[in-house]
């Protein structure tokens, strides 16, 4: 790579340099308007950096140990608790519970299929009666 | 005098001969006199509120690396202004309008023929600087215009002495094929 320093550089090449260098700092310029919108600007700034830090810092350093320890003592007050074991219930209980929560509600609703109860049975019976009644199949 | 005070004296110093220059520099990266001064109004506020303690020697680079910054962050704001309103007009392009101020007559200089000649090939020279790529821009706004020295414009763009050098070359190579030979011949 050609890498050059202004010092390095051929007379062709400082001759554009310095033409370019001498018409860009000519055109260095501000109107009456923008120098004024500018020196706003720059008046802003003196007031930014004369204003004295420490009185942000002397309060700063008041302020942030007070609120560690504010802070500090809210969580402290919530100490941990170890927790105690509690006596196991026997299988004895642990059966007569279950047993309490299983047993069927006197008036709950229960599903029953009809399909092997009495009445199937009833019909089933009356049309095999019913078949060898009748002289031939009573589908044919 | 307090410390505040003398240091707030010195940066309004320092502000005051740097800010015509980082005007120009905005105004040719952007392409717009009004965007420059925004650009420069921010840095100078930037660099009270971070930099304004730390001591004068490095005010420069600072101050150099934040008009670039606000630089960079404007052209990025453009482009997506740009990619979402894509339907409205190209913005407008001030330096290729004559301003009030560049018709008004320089006495400095006799003749009206080599006074266009000057402002074309200004505007020339502008035209090719702002089509560089940014950080040969930043190079050549450094090197040559600000007159840093390698190390100096190596801290203000973060990047090695080799890197300034090799775009400072590009830089030169493109602005020269751009403008032509005889460029800095004219007038």
């Amino acid at each position: 790579m050609n890498t050059i320093d202004l010092e390095q550089l051929t007379a062709a090449d400082r001759a554009f340099v310095e033409a370019a260098r001498s018409r860009l700092r000519a055109s260095e310029s501000l109107n009456y308007v923008e120098a004024a919108r500018l020196s706003a600007t720059r008046a802003q700034v003196r007031e930014l950096v004369s204003q004295p830090r420490r009185s942000i810092a002397v309060w700063g350093w008041a302020a942030a140990p007070a609120a560690v320890a504010l802070v500090a003592l809210s969580v402290l007050r919530f100490t941990a608790v170890a927790p105690t074991s509690a006596p196991q219930p026997t299988a004895d209980v642990l059966v007569e519970l279950a047993a309490d929560v299983n047993a069927p509600e006197p008036d709950a609703l229960m599903w029953v299929s009809d399909e092997a109860g009495p009445d199937f049975y009833r019909d089933l019976e009356f049309y095999q009666w019913l078949q060898s009644r009748s002289p031939a199949e009573p589908n044919a | 005098m307090s410390d505040e005070a003398s240091s707030a004296a010195q940066l309004d110093v320092f502000l005051a001969g740097a800010q015509a220059r980082a005007v120009r520099v905005a105004e040719i990266a952007t392409r717009s006199r009004d965007d420059a001064l925004d650009i420069v109004q921010d840095a100078m506020l930037h660099l009270a509120r971070a930099y304004g303690r730390r001591p004068a020697a490095e005010w420069p680079p600072l101050f150099h690396r934040i008009v670039e910054n606000k630089i960079r962050d404007f052209q990025r704001r453009q482009t997506v202004r740009n990619r979402v309103f894509f339907w409205r007009t190209a913005q407008t392009d001030d330096l290729d309008e004559p301003q009030l101020e560049d018709l008004t007559p320089d006495l400095s200089v006799p003749d009206a023929t080599e006074r266009l000649m000057q402002a074309e090939a200004l505007q020339r020279l502008e035209r090719a600087i702002a089509a560089l790529p940014d950080r040969q821009r930043q190079a050549f706004v450094l090197r040559v215009w600000d007159g840093m020295s390698t190390e100096e414009a190596a801290t203000v763009m973060g990047c090695s002495d080799g890197s300034v050098k090799t775009h400072l070359s590009r830089a030169l190579l493109a602005l020269r094929t751009k403008l032509g030979a005889a460029w800095s011949l004219e007038t």
